[in-house]
């Protein structure tokens, strides 16, 4: 059976939204067609510095719906048409060779404008400026300058989440049989550059060299992120000269014995966790009473070494250098953490799925404890954490779609506010897990001091108090307007907020207690009640 | 500096079995050195020892500073010593070209065999740019090379040993290493789903072979000659009328099926190229992206149950013109069963083991092209076999027999089926009364080549095919070869007797023997210069050959 059947477009009567922004382009000479239920989305991609349209730019629409939405791309003008748009918010992204990949009207890494679309209708004027992407290029070369085709070399941007550093790979690239690489498609930003690993990795598992490894190493070849010389890409730099040399060095082992709080040799699954980016390995074995000693070949370094096994768990932490160590990790019970999950309002689905976590929070930790299991609430609603050691986050893992984490309450006091540090034997009985299907949202629009309503600005959300401050990811939020000109926060907790417009953020350091604080004298106080939608008028402050 | 030399034990196998000698006998050494092609050391080069067949032996040792290897503590035997190192062509110690095993080093016990010396020429290097209709270069797309191949009755695109995709970068730029001398077609993906990588999904564009082409019959050969760059193989990516084909594949039992697979069909000519792959959906809907204009056959099919059974498959014709092909439903059989049993003739049954029955597939569009392995079925010790989830037309084939036996012939109801296609798929289409029956009377052509001046033509080999051209099929039993021996000696054995024609094949000229004889117009060109025979039940000719002068 065999049918070929061209696509039926059927042109139904339109509302068309459109020229939100200034003179909206002529409609491309074909395809104003519409399929039943869903809706059209136009625009053009144009270079950010020049104006011009870009041609053969790949537009797509992010999320699931792209399974849907099919990318298109833009036509001699830089037009393009998004057809079988599904009803509701998107956003989109453009991308094209020699150019940074964009959101449609997105700053950097932050949030991009919600295209709002109504099955039915076509949005004009969705119009996507690409900035010249940079390159990085260089050449990896071992101790005696013979090239290391088929290693990997990273750009990474640096970021501060909560007063962490943290990394966020943004491209990858291989060596080729001259050693020689190129990063390429970068925004503008301040990036380090790292091997991942080296063409010799390979030979880890070659007798005789196993106790060597081709070093890792950060642009100019330091070994830690902290003593990285970030690279700064403008838009369209070409950055050459970016040279790494590896050379073989020894990896001490390192001996690890458990036991008992009797000093008895005890069963134990052992990992290692290294927080430098570049030396993330974990190792994961098994201790019998009759052999009761690991030893691992580890790059030098800072590690982690996590012991769980039944008679509890144990972790250690230490420096290695060239030489070969040894240590004993003493097992305790650990920390317990119990309690029952419950909602705020309606009723958990029925044989809802709910994992919690509690997470090392040392990054260190967090990579020796990626084997560290999540609990499952049982039938009843109750849940038990066991061997808990070290600084933790309670999170869930798994949860019915929809539902969040609002809180974990015990005795009144929230423990998710404050680390929760774990010595060993603590006991938390009653702690409620408190999940929620409901948030309550933040509308509003933003005028200047005359005003006159603004149609481009960002909303920075931020908790009043100072100690909910420290975990922006949970209560800060960066809001874009709509196409309307109006901004909407659906995902917020509870709780007494600020709200800040402003002109721009940076997308490095927004999720920072030190940064947020800067707004706080010049932004708006709001108390969101449960379930509660509030509107906002801001103004829109300058900078600093 | 890290000393890069230590020892190892090897086991050689074959001599291992000596549980009375008292004492192990004492191991050998093999060394030598390892160099550019200008004699320059290699430093860090990988060499390994492997056994006739192939087989890796111990772990491999690396060189030092001065390209210097050895290998100490190797039982006593006979080993190959392959070279390595990425940008350089791998090579065995007394290998002449790359087809060829090189020559076994012996190991007595206890003796040092020197200066196992090995030259590693540089590998070719294939760059170019990749650009648009608009002569604009296009980043990420996904840049390979590929050698047509004959095989399983069907010339295909087959990927080459070593070469791996490499993607362009924002200048359009690319460059493959490592590569082995040959005659490649270069090809750019960029928009479609594979199976084994992710590319973005750009729409437009079909897949396009150097020097600016869809179909690769249309491509332009580049020939890669040793150590040699070849640079500026640019060209533009063809932006076509490509279309989405999509519908839903069920299985027999209408539960929603995920495993799928699209391929150019083979009835429409067309040289098979690697399978593209779908997205689907939980519900059994699939979605194949920016699909050039062409005859395709969408295939799917479930993992096989064991090495008896293979799994449930469904195939689908799909013509595609430039629009979007809707509706298109795969249906999954369950497939036939095919059970029976094995005789022997003039004799008692030999102690079971050692056979293999296999239903060989005939029509490559009716055969899936993912899950791939065929059926094999041994026999159970009361010499029964059985075998299931059998889809499409197939021919009974024996694949290994017991020492000392090969087929006579293949009953079915007790009609001779040997060698007739059967078409499976339903139950109704099973075969549940299967007698293969073996026969002792084997057949062998042997014989020696020589060439003109009488000394045996090593490198060659011997090919033997029917006079009836309508057993020139892929693993039919009626086309065999030998490869000549240091000797100058060859045997082809348990073909199916008939009337021959017996050719020498010069290894210097035809590089893959084995592919090449599943190709009708190869054989038509060993006519003119072949010998006739006729090979009887259980009959052993000799032949004394000459193979023609190389040029």
């Amino acid at each position: 059976m065999r049918r070929a059947t061209a696509l039926i477009l059927v042109l139904v009567s339109t509302t068309v939204i459109g020229g939100y922004q200034s003179p909206p382009p002529p409609p491309p000479p074909d395809t104003t067609s519409l399929q039943p239920g869903t809706a059209v989305i136009r625009g053009r991609v144009l270079a950010a510095a020049s104006g011009d349209p870009l041609r053969n730019a790949r537009v797509t629409i992010l999320g699931t719906v792209n399974t849907v939405v099919h990318p298109v791309l833009t036509d001699a003008d830089g037009r393009f048409v998004l057809t079988r748009v599904p009803a509701g918010a998107h956003q989109i992204t453009a991308v094209k060779t020699g150019y940074a990949e964009a959101r449609f009207g997105a700053r950097g890494s932050g949030p991009a404008r919600r295209v709002e679309v109504v099955a039915g209708t076509i949005v004009n004027g969705i119009d996507i400026r690409l900035a010249k992407s940079g390159a990085i290029s260089g050449r990896v070369v071992d101790d005696a300058g013979d090239p290391l085709p088929n290693s990997t070399v990273s750009a990474s941007r640096i970021v501060r989440v909560d007063g962490r550093l943290d990394t966020r790979t943004v491209a990858t690239a291989q060596t080729d049989d001259l050693g020689e690489y190129r990063l390429f498609g970068l925004p503008a930003g301040r990036f380090v550059i790292g091997i991942i690993n080296t063409g010799m990795d390979s030979l880890q598992n070659t007798p005789g060299f196993t106790d060597i490894v081709w070093s890792r190493s950060f642009y100019p070849s330091v070994p830690s992120l902290a003593q990285a010389q970030p690279i700064t890409i403008v838009p369209g730099a070409d950055v050459p000269g970016i040279d790494f040399t590896s050379s073989p060095t020894r990896r001490p082992s390192l001996s690890v014995t458990v036991v008992d709080p009797n000093g008895e040799p005890t069963d134990a699954q052992v990992t290692f966790g290294n927080e430098s980016r570049l030396q993330s390995m974990q190792v994961r074995m098994g201790i019998t009473p009759t052999r009761n000693t690991t030893t691992a070949r580890l790059e030098p370094g800072t590690w982690v070494v996590l012991a769980v096994g039944p008679k509890g768990v144990g972790m250690t932490r230490l420096t290695l250098g060239g030489d070969d160590e040894s240590t004993t990790i003493v097992m305790t019970r650990g920390g317990r953490l119990s309690g029952r999950v419950v909602s705020d309002g309606s009723p958990l689905p029925a044989n809802a799925i709910v994992d919690i976590e509690a997470a090392p929070s040392d990054p260190g930790m967090a990579t020796a404890g990626i084997f560290l299991r999540s609990r499952r609430m049982s039938a009843d609603g109750t849940f038990v954490l066991t061997n808990l050691l070290g600084p933790r986050q309670l999170s869930l893992r798994a949860a019915p779609k929809g539902w969040v984490l609002k809180d974990v309450v015990s005795h009144g006091r929230s423990l998710l506010d404050a680390p929760l540090v774990f010595k060993g034997n603590e006991s938390i009985a009653d702690a409620e897990v408190i999940l929620s299907n409901h948030q309550s949202t933040l509308t509003g629009n933003v005028t200047t001091v005359d005003n006159a309503p603004v149609a481009d600005y960002s909303v920075l959300v931020f908790p009043a108090d100072p100690a909910r401050l420290q975990h922006a990811e949970r209560w800060a939020r960066w809001a874009r307007p709509g196409l309307r000109g109006d901004f909407a926060v659906d995902d917020l907790l509870p709780g007494d907020y600020l709200a800040v417009a402003v002109a721009d953020v940076d997308d490095t350091q927004w999720q920072n207690a030190d940064y947020l604080e800067r707004f706080r004298s010049r932004a708006t106080p709001v108390t969101l009640g449960d379930r509660e939608t509030r509107h906002v008028a801001l103004d829109l402050v300058s900078e600093s | 500096m890290i000393a890069l030399l230590f020892t190892l034990l090897l086991s050689a196998g074959p001599q291992s079995g000596q549980a009375t000698q008292p004492a192990p006998p004492a191991p050998a050494t093999i060394r030598g050195r390892v160099v550019r092609s200008d004699n320059v050391p290699l430093r860090l080069a990988r060499v390994r020892l492997t056994s006739a067949v192939g087989r890796p032996l111990g772990f491999p040792v690396l060189t030092d500073d001065d390209g210097r290897y050895e290998f100490t503590e190797v039982g006593p035997g006979s080993y190959y010593v392959l070279a390595s190192k990425t940008g350089y062509l791998t090579v065995a110690f007394g290998q002449r070209r790359a087809s060829d095993r090189g020559e076994p080093i012996a190991a007595a016990a206890g003796v040092t065999v020197e200066h196992i010396d090995l030259v590693l020429p540089r590998a070719a290097i294939l760059a170019g740019v990749v650009t648009d209709e608009n002569g604009e270069p296009v980043e990420n797309t996904a840049v390979s090379v590929w050698q047509i191949r004959f095989s399983a009755g069907r010339r295909r695109l087959t990927g080459v040993p070593g070469a791996s995709t490499r993607k362009t970068d924002d200048r359009g730029r690319y460059r493959l290493f490592g590569l082995q001398p040959g005659r490649y077609l270069v090809g750019a993906v960029v928009g479609q789903l594979l199976p084994d990588q992710s590319t973005l999904d750009v729409p437009g564009y079909s897949r396009t072979y150097f020097p600016g082409t869809t179909n690769p019959t249309e491509a332009e050969i580049v020939d890669v000659r040793p150590g040699q760059d070849v640079m500026n193989i640019d060209f533009s990516l063809v932006r076509g009328p490509t279309a989405r084909v999509s519908g839903i594949a069920l299985s027999s039992d209408g539960e929603p099926v995920q495993n799928l697979a699209m391929i150019p069909s083979y009835r429409s000519g067309a040289v098979a190229t690697d399978p593209v792959g779908a997205r689907t959906g939980m519900d059994g809907s699939f979605e194949f992206e920016n699909v050039a204009p062409g005859e395709y056959v969408v295939q799917a099919s479930r993992a096989r149950a064991s090495q008896s059974a293979e799994g449930e498959f469904g195939a689908q014709f799909v013509t595609v013109s430039g629009t979007d092909v809707d509706g298109v439903i795969v249906q999954m059989s369950a497939g036939s069963e095919i059970s029976g049993r094995v005789t022997f003739e003039d004799g008692d049954p030999p102690k079971p083991g050692g056979f293999e029955l296999q239903p060989a597939p005939v029509d490559l569009d009716l055969t899936s092209s993912i899950g791939r392995s065929t059926a094999s079925a041994d026999a159970y010790d009361n010499w029964t076999f059985a075998m299931r989830g059998i889809n499409g037309p197939r021919r009974l084939r024996v694949t290994r027999a017991p020492e000392g036996w090969m087929l006579r012939r293949i009953l079915h109801d007790g009609i001779d089926i040997t060698d007739a296609v059967q078409n499976f798929g339903t139950s109704e289409q099973s075969m549940s009364d299967v007698e293969v029956v073996m026969t002792r009377a084997i057949t062998a052509i042997g014989g020696s080549v020589t060439d003109r001046r009488g000394t045996p033509a090593i490198d060659a080999a011997v090919v033997a095919f029917s006079a009836d051209r309508s057993v020139w099929y892929p693993g039919s039993r009626f086309v065999g070869r030998g490869d000549v021996r240091r000797n100058g000696t060859f045997t082809i054995p348990l073909l199916a007797p008939g009337d021959y024609h017996v050719a020498v094949v010069d290894k210097a000229r035809v590089a893959d023997v084995s592919s090449e004889i599943e190709d009708p117009e190869f054989l038509e060109s060993l006519l003119a210069a072949s010998t006739r025979i006729t090979l009887t039940d259980g009959g052993r000719p000799s032949l004394a050959l000459k193979m023609l002068d190389r040029p």
